[in-house]
C-alpha cells in the first residue's frame, strides 16, 4: 500500500465513506422516488384509459342500440318491403358512415347514399360477412374508401343489414378527451388484434390504417403494475395498456415519454444529493479540523522528533514534551524516551556481546563466516581469513562466497550455486555436512575441507546460514592411503584361488570374493549384510543334513576350525560341491575377534580324482588276481588242450576225433576268457599282426548279437586294406560297441557295420597323422545318446546302464589309441548313434596268407628241444607234443635250471636247437631274464617265447628280446609246430 | 474535495444521457395507403417494415440502423407531393414509391431534381424508361408487358378486345395499351373510368360488352377487378378476363369472388415461388403481420433487400453513389436474378398467371 501522511490517510478513508454513503443515499432516494411516482402515473393512466375506452366504444356502438330496435322491428315481408323500410328508419349524419342490405346469398340490394351501382354486388367471398363476428377489423370500404369497421345484424327475414363506421369520425368524440387530457406529452392509442392502428390522435395513421405494433419495438418488456415501457422512432416511452373485451383483439394505449417520469426522479434525487452535500461537507470540516488538531499535528511533531533522533549522539531524552494538553501523548513521549534510554543501554551492551563473539570467532581453529540469504558474506572469522588467503575482512565481506571461494568441483568442473549444499540453509532451512568438496583460496589453489552450514533462524524466518569448515587435507591423504590400502586388500583377496567369506561378530557376509561368488551362486553385493546360513548352504554328503554354522564354532571356540570331510556346498541354483573349508576368527589390534573369515574350496574334483584312482587300484588288484587265476587257469588249459590236441593226432576214429574237436572247441572258448581276463588284467600292448579287419568285425558282431533280436547288416568292400592289429583286442573293440547299439535297441533294430579304405590330411582335423587308414562306420538304430553324456561315455565308469561298470567303451579307446587309431562317435537324440573307428593300414600290404595247415606229423621234427616251464603239467604235455613231433625233449622248471641244461648238452655236443621259455616263473628267474643270459651264453641260441599274456610286451615284441617266435599259452599240438616251422623258416 | 469532485461525477454519471446512438441511414416508402386500392398498399408496407426489421437485426448498414419512414401518398397529386417532400424533408437517401405509375410519374421531377434516388417495383410506365437518371425499378415496363399480353391474347385466339382502364393511374394504363397496340392485330376497345369516383358501372359494363368481344382486360386494381368482373358476368359476359399485376392481390378474391375464377393476368410474379428465401420471408410475413405473403408484399422486400446491399456498399449516402452501387452488381433476391440495365430498368421473365379455386397459379412464363 502506498504510504501517506496520517492527515492524508484520515482524509481518503473520511472521503471513501463519505462517497459511499453519497452512493447509496442517491440510489436509495432515486429507487424511492422511483415508486412512488411509478405508482401515481400508474393511477393516473389507468383511469384515463377507462375514460378513453369507455368514450371509443360509446363511439363505436353510438347507433348500435337504434339499429337494433330497427332490426327488431324489421317486418319480414318481400325484399321491397324490407329495403323501403329500412331506408325509412336509418338516418346517419356523420360523414363516411353508410349501410348496405345483403340478402340470403350476400348480394347488394341496397346501398345508403350514392353507391347505388354497386347493388347486385355479391358479398360472398368476405370473410368478415361469411363469419359470425359483429363487428369487423378496421379495413378499408369499397364504397367510400374511408378505414371503417362494419357491424352486421341478421334480420329475421334471411337478410343481413351492414353498417360501416368510418374510424375517423372517431378523433371528433376524442376532442374532449384530449382538451382534457393529463399530460402533455400523453399519447391514446387503440391497435386490432393485427397491431393496425383503431384509433390515433394521429389522424394519418388511422386513415392508412397504419401498424404501429411492429415498430413498438420492445414493447413486451416486462410488465410491472401494469406498466412497461417501448421504443418507437428511437424515443422511449412508457405505456399503459388494457384490453378490451368487445371488439375481441383490440387494446387501448396510454403513453407517456420515460422522461416525463423521471424529470421529478431527478429533481428528487438531485435536492437530496445537495442538501447531503452540504451536510457532509460540514461535518468533513469539522473532524478535519479536530483530527488534525488533536492526533495529526503532535503525532507528527512526535514523528519529527523521533526522525531527528541521532543514537550516536547517546542522549536519554529524545522527544520534547509536546503533549498539546492530552495526556495521552504525554504519556506517549514519556514512554518513548523511557524507552530510548533502554535502547540505547541495550546498545552498548550488544556491542560489548559484538566484541566478544567476535573475540571468540577468531579464537577458534575452524573458519567461520556467515552468508545472507543471497548468498553474500555477512561475517567471517580470522581462520577464515587465513585459510582463505585474504588479509582482511573487508575483502570478502558483501561478496557472494559461492562464486569467490565455491565456484569449481574438486575436479575443476563448474558447481552452479543452484547445486551448492552449503546454500541449502538459506534456501531450504536445512543443515549439512559436506567432507567431499573444496574450497578455493585467493591464490587460486584449492583445498579439501569438510564444512557445516546451518541456517539463521529470526522468529522463524531463516535469514542466513553460518558455515564452519576445517581444512581437511591431511585427513584426505590419510584416507586416501587407507582406500589405497583397502583396494590393494580386496584386489587380493579377490585374486585368491580360494573362496573367502568374512563375517562379523553376528554372522553377517561382510566380505565374498571372486570364487567364493562363484561357489555360492551369490555377488558380494547381493550376499552383503545377510546371515551367513542365507549364503553359504553346507550339508553333510551322507546324511544331507545340514552342518553347523562355522562361524559360531569359530566365535564360540576362539580358535581356527575346520569342517569335516564330505561337506557338501549347495549354491544357490543347488549345484553341489564337496568343499574343503576353514574357519578362523579376525581380531582387531587388542586381539578382539570382531568377525570370522571362511577360507574354503571346491575338492569335487579332486576328490573324483582320488576315488577314480582308489578305483584304478582296485581294479588292479583284482587284476592281479585275475591275471593270477588266469594264468593258472591257462596252464591247466595247455593241459587240456595239448592233451586233447595230441589224442587227436593219435587216434583214428573220425567219432572220436569229433568228440575231442568239441572238447578243443570249448577249451579254445576258455582260452579266449582267460585272454580277456589276462588283457584287461595286464592291460597290455596289442600283439599286433597285418590281418583283414572283416573277419575279426563279421565274427565279433555276430558273436554279440547271435540269438538276439538284433539284425546285422555288413558293407565291406573287396579291396580293403589289412590292417596291423591285435586280433584279440579288436574283436574286444567292435563286441563292445555292437554290445551297447544292442542294449540300446532292446525291442529290437538294425545295426549296419561299414568299412571303407581312407586317406587322412590335416584338413580332416582328426587327431591322425597323414596317411591311409581303414574306417569302420558301427551305426545302430536306438534312440542316441543323450547331449549331456556324450561327452562322457568313454571316460572309465560312466554308465546309463545299471548293470554296466563303465569300462567297455574306456577300454575300447584304450585298445584304439594303443593302435594308432582314433575313435569317435556321433549321436542324435532319436535318430541312433555312429561310432567311427581309424586303425592304420599295415605297413606291408602282404596278403593274408590262409592258414597254412601245418602238418604235424609224428616224427615230423627233428633236434633237441628244451623247454621251460614252472608248471609240470605244462612241461608233461608240450613234452608229449614234442615228442610225438619228433622232437627229443628237454624240461626245465626255471630259468636257472633251463640254462644249466642248455649249457650241459652244449657241453655234451648234443646242443638244443630250440628252447621254448615260459615267460613268467613266480618266485624264479623269468622268460625275459633267462633269454638274456642264454643270449649272453650262446648269442645263437633260437628261444621261443611262451606266455599266457599275449598282450605282454614281450609277446608282441618278442624279436626285440632276442627270441625267434612267440607262441601262446595253452596251445595245441599245430601250434606248436607251426611256432617251430616259422622258427625254422626265419633261420 | 475529493469526496465533492466524485459526487458530482456520479451524479453526473447517473443523469447524463446515454452514448447517442449512431445516426440512421433514412429512407422512405411512399405509397398509396388510403386512397383507392389503398389496402393493397398495406401489403407493401408490410413487406417493407419486415425487410428493415431483418436488414438491422443483420447490423444494420456498417453498424447504423436502417430506418423505414412509411408516407400515405393517398392515391392523388397532392398526396404524392407532401408525402414525398415531407420524406426529402427528413433527409432520406433514397424514396420507394410509388405503387401507380401516374403517381410515380408526377413525384419522379420533384424526387429526383433533389438529389434523392426515386426506385419502385410497382411502375411499368415507359415514359421513365431509358432515361439515365435517379429513377431505378425492380418492375418491368409496360413495352414488355404489352409484348407478353399480346402473346398471351393470341395464344387464346382472342381477336376482339375491351379494355377497361382506372384512369386514376393514366400513365401505366395509357403505356399498357399504347404498347399492347403495337403487338396485338386484333380488333381493342378501350373503355375508361375514375375509380376515385364514384363509377355507373352499369354503363361501363354496357361499353365494355358492345363491341361483343372475346376478352376483357382490365386496368384496374384489385377492388375494381373484383366489382368489374361481377358486373360482366351478371351482364352475361363469358368471354376470358385478362388482368395485370396490378390485380394481382387477395382483395381480388374477395371482392371478385366466383366470377374472377379463370382470370388470366401477365405478371413478372410467380405465385409458385419454392426457392428457400421466399419460404422463409412468407412464414415471417405471416408471423408478424397475420397475412399470407403476396406479389406486393414480396416486391417491397426484394426492394429493401437489394437497397440495403447497395447502401452497404456505399462510400457516402447520396442518390448517386447509391445508383452506381445498385448497378455495378448481380442480385439473387427471393424472387430470383436481377439485374439493372445502365438506366436503372430491368428485364425479368413473365408469366401468365391464374385464378383457380380461390388461388393464383403460375401457367408458365410467357
Amino acid at each position: 500500500m502506498e504510504l501517506c501522511s496520517l492527515e492524508c490517510r484520515f482524509r481518503r478513508i473520511l472521503v471513501w465513506v463519505f462517497m459511499g454513503a453519497f452512493l447509496a443515499v442517491g440510489l436509495l432516494s432515486a429507487f424511492a422516488k422511483y415508486i412512488e411516482v411509478r405508482n401515481g402515473y400508474v393511477e393516473k393512466m389507468r383511469s384515463q384509459v377507462m375514460v378513453a375506452q369507455e368514450l371509443i366504444l360509446d363511439f363505436i356502438f353510438k347507433h348500435d342500440g337504434h339499429v337494433i330496435e330497427i332490426v327488431q322491428q324489421c317486418p319480414t315481408g318481400s325484399v321491397e318491403e324490407v329495403k323501403q323500410y329500412i331506408q325509412q328508419a336509418i338516418h346517419f349524419h356523420e360523414m363516411g358512415d353508410l349501410y348496405y342490405l345483403l340478402d340470403g346469398d350476400l348480394k347488394i340490394v341496397l346501398v345508403s347514399g350514392t353507391f347505388t351501382s354497386y347493388v347486385g354486388l355479391s358479398r360472398s367471398h368476405d370473410t368478415f360477412l361469411q363469419s359470425s363476428d359483429k363487428i369487423s377489423k378496421v379495413h378499408q370500404s369499397l364504397f367510400s374508401n374511408k378505414s371503417v369497421v362494419s357491424m352486421q345484424y341478421p334480420l329475421s327475414c334471411g337478410m343481413t343489414l351492414v353498417v360501416e363506421r368510418s374510424m375517423t369520425n372517431v378523433i371528433r368524440s376524442m376532442r374532449f378527451f384530449d382538451k382534457g387530457r393529463m399530460f402533455p406529452t400523453q399519447t391514446l392509442f387503440v391497435l386490432s388484434s393485427e397491431g393496425t392502428v383503431v384509433y390515433h390522435s394521429n389522424a394519418k395513421l388511422m386513415k392508412s390504417r397504419h401498424n404501429l405494433a411492429f415498430e413498438m419495438e420492445q414493447w413486451q418488456s416486462p410488465i410491472i403494475d401494469g406498466l412497461f415501457s417501448y421504443n418507437l422512432h428511437g424515443e422511449r416511452f412508457f405505456a399503459y395498456k388494457q384490453h378490451f373485451s368487445v371488439p375481441r383483439g383490440w387494446t387501448i394505449y396510454f403513453s407517456v415519454p420515460t422522461s416525463l417520469l423521471f424529470a421529478p426522479i431527478k429533481q428528487t434525487v438531485l435536492l437530496y444529493l445537495a442538501f447531503y452535500l452540504i451536510f457532509v461537507g460540514g461535518i468533513f470540516t469539522v473532524l478535519q479540523f479536530l483530527f488534525n488538531r488533536y492526533f495529526s499535528i503532535p503525532v507528527g511533531r512526535i514523528v519529527e522528533s523521533l526522525e531527528s533522533y541521532d543514537v550516536a549522539r547517546s542522549e536519554k531524552v529524545v522527544v520534547p514534551r509536546f503533549a498539546f494538553g492530552v495526556e495521552e501523548f504525554a504519556r506517549i513521549i514519556d514512554s518513548i524516551n523511557s524507552m530510548a534510554d533502554e535502547v540505547y543501554r541495550s546498545s552498548e551492551q550488544v556491542q560489548k556481546s559484538e566484541e566478544q563473539i567476535r573475540l571468540l570467532l577468531n579464537s577458534t581453529a575452524e573458519a567461520i563466516y556467515g552468508l545472507d540469504v543471497h548468498g553474500r558474506c555477512t561475517f567471517c572469522n580470522a581462520s577464515f581469513l587465513s585459510m582463505m588467503g585474504y588479509e582482511k575482512e573487508t575483502d570478502v565481506l558483501g561478496m557472494e562466497m559461492h562464486q569467490l571461494t565455491h565456484h569449481s568441483r574438486p575436479d575443476g568442473s563448474p558447481y552452479p550455486v543452484e547445486e551448492c549444499l552449503a546454500h541449502q540453509g538459506f534456501k531450504e532451512g536445512k543443515k549439512c555436512q559436506v567432507s567431499d568438496e573444496v574450497f578455493w583460496r585467493s591464490d587460486g589453489t584449492s583445498i579439501p575441507v569438510e564444512y557445516w552450514s546451518y541456517p539463521i533462524h529470526l522468529d522463524e524466518q531463516v535469514i542466513g546460514v553460518v558455515i564452519t569448515f576445517i581444512d581437511i587435507t591431511e585427513r584426505k591423504e590419510a584416507e586416501e592411503k587407507l582406500a589405497a590400502e583397502k583396494e590393494q586388500l580386496a584386489v587380493t583377496l579377490r585374486s585368491i584361488g580360494d573362496a573367502v567369506i568374512t563375517t562379523d561378530i553376528d554372522g553377517n557376509v561382510l566380505l565374498v570374493n571372486k570364487v567364493a561368488e562363484d561357489l555360492i551362486g551369490w555377488s558380494q553385493s547381493q550376499a552383503r549384510g545377510r546371515l551367513l546360513p542365507e549364503v553359504f548352504h553346507v550339508i553333510d554328503e551322507q546324511s544331507r543334513e545340514l552342518l553347523e554354522n562355522p562361524v559360531n564354532e569359530v566365535l564360540q571356540t576362539g580358535k581356527v576350525v575346520e569342517l569335516g570331510r564330505n561337506a557338501i556346498l549347495v549354491s544357490r541354483d543347488g549345484v553341489e560341491r564337496e568343499i574343503a573349508d576353514s574357519g578362523a576368527p579376525i581380531r582387531d589390534n587388542k586381539s578382539r575377534i570382531v568377525g570370522v573369515v571362511l577360507v574354503f574350496r571346491d575338492v569335487t574334483e579332486q576328490k573324483r580324482m582320488q576315488d577314480e584312482a582308489h578305483r584304478a587300484r582296485k581294479l588292479e588288484s583284482i587284476g592281479v588276481l585275475a591275471g593270477g587265476i588266469a594264468h593258472d587257469f591257462n596252464n591247466i588249459l595247455m593241459a587240456i588242450m595239448g592233451n586233447i590236441s595230441l589224442v587227436k593226432e593219435m587216434t583214428d576214429n573220425e567219432q572220436q576225433k569229433a568228440l575231442l574237436a568239441a572238447a578243443e572247441k570249448a577249451s579254445t572258448r576258455a582260452t579266449g576268457l582267460t585272454q580277456q581276463l589276462l588283457t584287461f588284467a595286464k592291460g597290455g600292448q596289442p600283439v599286433t599282426e597285418t590281418a583283414s579287419i572283416a573277419g575279426v568285425i563279421k565274427e565279433s558282431a555276430g558273436f554279440v548279437l547271435h540269438g538276439s533280436n538284433v539284425a546285422c547288416d555288413f558293407t565291406i568292400p573287396d579291396d580293403l586294406h589289412l590292417v596291423s592289429i591285435d586280433k584279440g583286442q579288436i574283436s574286444q573293440v567292435i563286441q563292445n560297441i555292437v554290445l551297447n547299439g544292442k542294449a540300446a535297441m532292446p525291442d529290437g533294430g538294425r545295426i549296419i557295420i561299414s568299412c571303407e579304405n581312407y586317406s587322412c590330411t590335416k584338413d580332416d582335423f582328426l587327431p591322425l597323422d597323414p596317411g591311409f587308414y581303414v574306417r569302420i562306420l558301427i551305426t545302430d538304430s536306438g534312440p542316441g545318446i543323450a547331449a549331456e553324456h556324450i561327452e562322457k561315455i568313454f571316460d572309465p565308469y560312466f554308465t546309463t546302464k545299471l548293470t554296466g561298470q563303465g569300462l567297455g567303451l574306456a577300454v575300447t579307446r584304450s585298445i584304439i589309441n594303443k593302435h594308432n587309431g582314433h575313435i569317435s562317435v556321433q549321436s542324435e537324440n532319436g535318430k541312433g548313434t555312429t561310432f567311427t573307428l581309424y586303425l592304420p593300414v599295415a605297413r606291408k600290404q602282404t596278403k593274408e596268407l590262409p592258414h597254412r595247415q601245418v602238418e604235424s606229423r609224428k616224427g615230423g621234427g627233428a633236434g633237441k628241444v628244451l623247454i621251460m616251464d614252472d608248471e609240470q603239467i605244462v612241461l608233461d604235455v608240450a613234452s608229449n607234443m614234442l615228442t610225438h613231433l619228433g622232437y627229443e625233449v628237454l624240461v626245465a622248471a626255471n630259468g636257472e635250471e633251463m640254462l644249466a641244461q642248455y649249457q650241459q648238452a652244449a657241453d655234451d655236443n648234443s646242443p638244443v636247437s630250440l628252447v621254448i621259455i615260459d615267460l613268467t616263473i613266480p618266485g624264479g628267474m623269468g622268460g625275459q631274464e633267462a633269454m638274456s643270459k642264454l643270449l649272453e651264453m650262446d648269442p645263437a641260441a633260437r628261444a621261443v617265447v611262451a606266455s599266457g599274456y599275449s598282450n605282454d610286451p614281450v609277446m608282441a615284441n618278442y624279436g626285440q628280446y632276442g627270441f625267434k617266435g612267440a607262441i601262446t599259452k595253452p596251445f595245441k599240438v599245430d601250434d606248436l609246430a607251426k611256432v617251430i616251422v616259422k622258427v625254422g623258416e626265419h633261420e | 474535495m475529493v469526496g465533492i469532485l466524485g459526487s458530482v461525477c456520479l451524479l453526473v454519471f447517473l443523469f447524463s444521457c446515454s452514448q447517442p446512438p449512431p445516426e440512421p441511414v433514412k429512407i422512405g416508402l411512399s405509397i398509396n395507403l388510403s386512397g383507392r386500392g389503398g389496402e393493397a398498399g398495406e401489403h407493401i408496407r408490410d413487406g417493407a417494415m419486415l425487410a428493415v426489421d431483418e436488414v438491422n437485426k443483420s447490423g444494420g448498414i456498417h453498424g447504423r440502423p436502417l430506418v423505414l419512414l412509411v408516407r400515405d401518398d393517398e392515391n392523388r397529386e397532392e398526396g404524392v407531393i407532401n408525402a414525398d417532400q415531407s420524406l426529402i424533408d427528413e433527409g432520406v437517401v433514397a424514396i420507394i414509391g410509388h405503387s401507380y405509375s401516374s403517381n410515380t410519374v408526377q413525384a419522379y421531377p420533384l424526387v429526383t431534381s433533389q438529389d434523392t434516388l426515386l426506385i419502385t417495383a410497382y411502375t411499368a410506365t415507359n415514359k421513365l424508361s431509358g432515361l439515365d437518371d435517379l429513377f431505378l425499378r425492380t418492375s418491368v415496363d409496360c413495352t414488355l408487358y404489352g409484348k407478353k399480353m399480346a402473346q398471351l391474347l393470341d395464344n387464346k385466339g382472342v381477336t376482339r378486345l375491351s379494355v377497361l382502364g382506372d384512369m386514376t393511374n393514366a400513365s401505366y394504363v395509357l403505356d399498357y395499351v399504347e404498347q399492347l397496340k403495337k403487338n396485338f392485330a386484333g380488333v381493342v376497345a378501350e373503355v375508361s373510368f375514375q375509380s376515385r369516383e364514384n363509377a355507373d358501372w352499369q354503363l361501363l359494363v354496357n361499353e365494355l360488352l358492345q363491341p361483343s368481344p372475346q376478352a376483357v382486360l382490365l386496368l384496374t386494381e384489385a377492388s375494381m377487378t373484383g366489382v368489374a368482373v361481377q358486373k360482366m358476368r351478371n351482364a352475361g359476359f363469358t368471354g376470358s378476363f385478362i388482368g395485370t399485376i396490378w390485380t394481382q392481390t387477395p382483395g381480388l378474391f374477395s371482392y371478385g369472388g366466383e366470377a374472377a375464377e379463370g382470370l388470366s393476368l401477365v405478371s413478372f410474379i410467380s405465385p409458385e415461388n419454392n426457392r428457400p428465401q421466399y419460404l422463409l420471408f412468407a412464414e415471417n410475413i405471416e408471423k408478424k403481420f397475420n397475412r399470407p405473403a403476396t406479389a406486393r408484399s414480396s416486391r417491397a422486400y426484394e426492394m429493401i433487400m437489394i437497397l440495403s446491399d447497395a447502401l452497404r456498399r456505399c462510400e457516402i449516402f447520396t442518390a448517386d453513389e447509391l445508383k452506381k452501387q445498385l448497378l455495378a452488381k448481380k442480385y439473387e433476391t427471393l424472387m430470383g436474378e436481377v439485374e439493372f440495365d445502365r438506366y436503372g430498368d430491368v428485364v425479368r421473365p413473365v408469366y401468365e398467371v391464374v385464378v383457380h379455386q380461390g388461388k393464383f397459379q403460375a401457367r408458365g412464363e410467357i
